[in-house]
């Protein structure tokens, strides 16, 4: 037993002189113990209580998150009420939007304070959707939002990065290599920063992040005169957690 | 304590005259044969506030260990003008008002002991007031260029007409001395000549109105550096601005000072000059940052060719003093922010990075980008996470074609039923619910200019495809586009 405790105790040395402590040698306390809120400084309210309570507590700090679905499934929404709560907290937020689809309109009536948000835009207005005439205009343009998200995370003082390939299709993500986000995990761990990604299928979470997978639109809820707004149908998953986490969300026009 | 200097003009009568414009010439360039008193005032101390050319005070506060009494701080003053060719009044006195008042009134060394200040300066003629740059409202600024020396004389100039006619008045009531101004009671004073007739006689019993505003060297401080060989391309470049960056800073350190404002000249080898200005969003003096700063502008805006000569001019604002707080989120440094942003805009552009504003304006996705802070410094920053209570229903975000796309759209009865795009990824499809038409329209008042005006009627569609979108039909082109897609 003495044995094996040492042969731990050594295995955990090596992992922390490689910095994979963080990721491989804690304990698994949600799986464990159940789900036990943890510490308000070790994650990032997203800013509705019903997912907060599926996050326990909310985005883990220090990872990278990811929130995937289909088109009008609420990802922008629930984009805009996680840099609400962040910005309404006096922190910073950045945003890198390759294909400048972001509303500032909006996102203020979701109650973000746009002075203490940096907006990255690419160059996607040209294009109004997702470029297929030039060869290799695509790649230019995941290229220049991924080196934008490694300065911004690299500066730190950000609370919140949100990468958002949302309206990037699937097959031009997994084009990347899967070490891209390696690195950026790497850039910040340890630190308060959380990087969320937004995507139409699953692209890259740390270990101990956590994906909130949103269900397909059900065209959300309408009267004869007004669009009232969006049922958002969200899962948690978790690398660690057999038990996904669903709650149900309305959004309002 | 304070010392006082002051060279009176040979041409000009002590009180008499009206001092600030004789003392400037119409250039606000200083005469010939005339050595400013700043540099004197220097070797003494580096808290030396110019009021004129032929005026300085300067806070003698500790010299008295390294050179004994006042009358012997005195002394050399004396001594040390006395090497420049200079023999001003000299005057050292508990207070800046009383040490001017002094001065200007008395040639010589005069030392005010402490506590006598207002005893010391009751015997003086009230006509001393006319030559005092009274509260000192008006300094001339350690960076203003000579033509802004003009303003700071015209400044004085002011205070000397608005001295002059206080004490024409003064003398009418049949005052003579600053013991008679300093004696009179405060409150007819004050009714009679009003808040300016108390601050008069606060000046006239040796009571300073504001503080010594140190100012710095008049010197600009640049850099030059002619190469021997031209060099292109930013890697070359940037040793060279390292050797720039680095003196100046040490000198920006030495006057406790920060760049607020860099400016670049490059001459080129086709021995045209391009001139650059670089606006620092905080003082700074970091040689790395400074460098950073210069090589990522010169990485968004490139040269035309070689350069052979560089020169850096840097205008100057006081050093920054960061206060943390324990209650408050600590912020990004400025330079770390300001190097962020310029990385970014080499690499994004310019317009593209920044923090979104909203506009005074209904036509619908009308933003402004402007330069990111974060809130400023003094944005409130509640101290726990959980401060801002989370809600249970969001709003809907609206993603936004800033360039709308076209729309195949088919109507029936005015209702849209199908809709489709020629664009890869938007193939829409049979209409689900539609809800409209929101007609809005603007700017049409404004016929020929730049901006265009809009008139479309607006409806939410939600598509077989799962998406629901904004679409609009154009009623000047009777057009449809794809706006936005509910998210």
């Amino acid at each position: 037993m003495a044995h094996s405790a040492l042969a731990r105790t050594d295995l955990e040395a090596l992992l922390r002189a490689r910095k994979l402590d963080r990721t491989l040698c804690q304990p698994d306390a949600a799986g464990a113990a159940g789900r036990t809120p943890l510490p308000a400084g070790k994650v990032l309210s997203t800013g509705l209580a019903l997912l907060d309570q599926r996050l326990e507590g909310g985005l883990p700090r220090g990872q990278m998150s990811e929130i995937v679905g289909s088109r009008s499934s609420g990802r922008a929404t629930l984009m805009c009420a996680a840099l609400a709560a962040a910005t309404g907290r006096g922190e910073l937020a950045a945003l890198v939007d390759p294909l400048d689809t972001f509303d500032p309109e909006s996102a203020a009536s979701c109650g973000v304070a746009l002075d203490r948000l940096l907006w990255l835009r690419g160059d996607g207005t040209t294009m109004g959707a997702w470029p297929q005439r030039e060869k290799g205009q695509s790649e230019r343009l995941l290229d220049r939002a991924l080196k934008a998200v490694n300065l911004v995370l690299q500066a730190g003082g950000f609370d919140l990065v949100v990468l958002d390939f949302a309206e990037v299709p699937p097959d031009a993500i997994r084009r990347l290599p899967f070490t891209t986000w390696l690195r950026l995990q790497r850039v910040i761990e340890g630190s308060r920063t959380v990087c969320l990604l937004l995507g139409p299928a699953a692209i890259a979470r740390s270990a101990e992040g956590v994906s909130i997978q949103l269900a397909p639109s059900r065209q959300g809820a309408w009267n004869s005169h007004l669009f009232l707004g969006l049922e958002i149908q969200a899962r948690v998953v978790r690398a660690r957690d057999p038990e996904d986490g669903r709650c149900r969300l309305a959004a309002r026009a | 304590m304070f010392a006082c200097l002051f060279q009176p003009s040979s041409q000009q009568g002590l009180f008499d005259a009206a001092p600030c414009a004789a003392e400037a010439s119409p250039s606000g360039e200083r005469g010939p044969g005339r050595v400013p008193l700043d540099a004197l005032a220097r070797e003494f101390s580096p808290r030396v506030q110019v009021h004129r050319d032929t005026l300085v005070s300067l806070d003698i506060g500790g010299l008295g260990r390294l050179l004994g009494t006042p009358a012997e701080i005195g002394s050399e003053l004396r001594r040390a003008a006395a090497d420049r060719g200079l023999h001003p009044h000299i005057a050292i006195a508990p207070t800046r008002t009383a040490a001017l008042l002094m001065a200007l009134a008395r040639a010589g060394v005069t030392v005010v002991p402490p506590g006598g200040g207002r005893s010391a300066v009751a015997v003086l003629p009230l006509s001393v007031l006319r030559q005092l740059p009274h509260g000192a409202e008006a300094p001339c600024h350690r960076n203003d260029p000579p033509g802004r020396r003009g303003l700071s004389s015209s400044a004085g100039s002011r205070d000397a007409e608005a001295g002059s006619a206080v004490v024409d008045l003064l003398r009418r009531w049949g005052l003579k001395t600053l013991g008679d101004l300093a004696g009179l009671p405060a409150r007819p004073l004050s009714e009679r000549l009003g808040q300016n007739g108390v601050m008069w006689q606060r000046l006239a019993r040796g009571e300073d109105l504001q503080p010594l505003v140190a100012t710095g060297p008049e010197a600009p401080i640049e850099e030059t550096l002619d190469l021997e060989w031209p060099v292109e391309g930013l890697e070359p470049l940037s040793f060279v601005l390292a050797r720039m960056c680095e003196p100046l800073s040490e000198r920006l350190a030495a006057l406790d000072l920060a760049a607020v404002v860099l400016h670049l000249s490059f001459r080129l080898v086709s021995r045209e000059t391009e001139a650059r200005e670089l606006q620092l969003p905080a003082p700074m003096r970091d040689p790395k940052v400074l460098r950073t700063l210069i090589l990522l502008h010169l990485e968004s805006h490139p040269l035309a060719g070689g350069v052979d000569r560089l020169a850096l001019r840097v205008d100057t604002a006081p050093a920054r003093i960061t206060q943390f707080s324990l209650l408050s989120r600590a912020r990004p440094f400025p330079e770390q922010m300001a190097t962020l942003l310029a990385r970014l805009s080499a690499l994004l552009g310019e317009r593209r990075v920044g923090a979104p504003g909203l506009v005074d304006s209904h036509r619908p996705g009308a933003f402004a980008m402007a330069r990111f802070s974060g809130g400023g410094e003094s944005a409130p920053a509640p101290p726990g996470d959980l401060d801002v209570s989370p809600s249970r229903e969001p709003h809907v975000a609206l993603r936004r074609f800033r360039v709308p796309v076209p729309a195949r759209v088919m109507a029936q009865a005015g209702r849209p039923v199908r809709v489709t795009t020629g664009r890869c990824g938007l193939d829409g499809g049979a209409v689900a619910a539609a809800v409209g038409p929101w007609r809005t329209s603007g700017d049409w008042w404004r016929v020929g200019g730049r901006v265009e005006g809009w008139n479309r009627d607006e409806w939410d569609v939600a598509l077989a495809d799962g998406g629901i979108y904004r679409i609009y039909r154009d009623r000047s082109h009777d057009r449809w586009f794809i706006d936005g897609i509910v998210d």
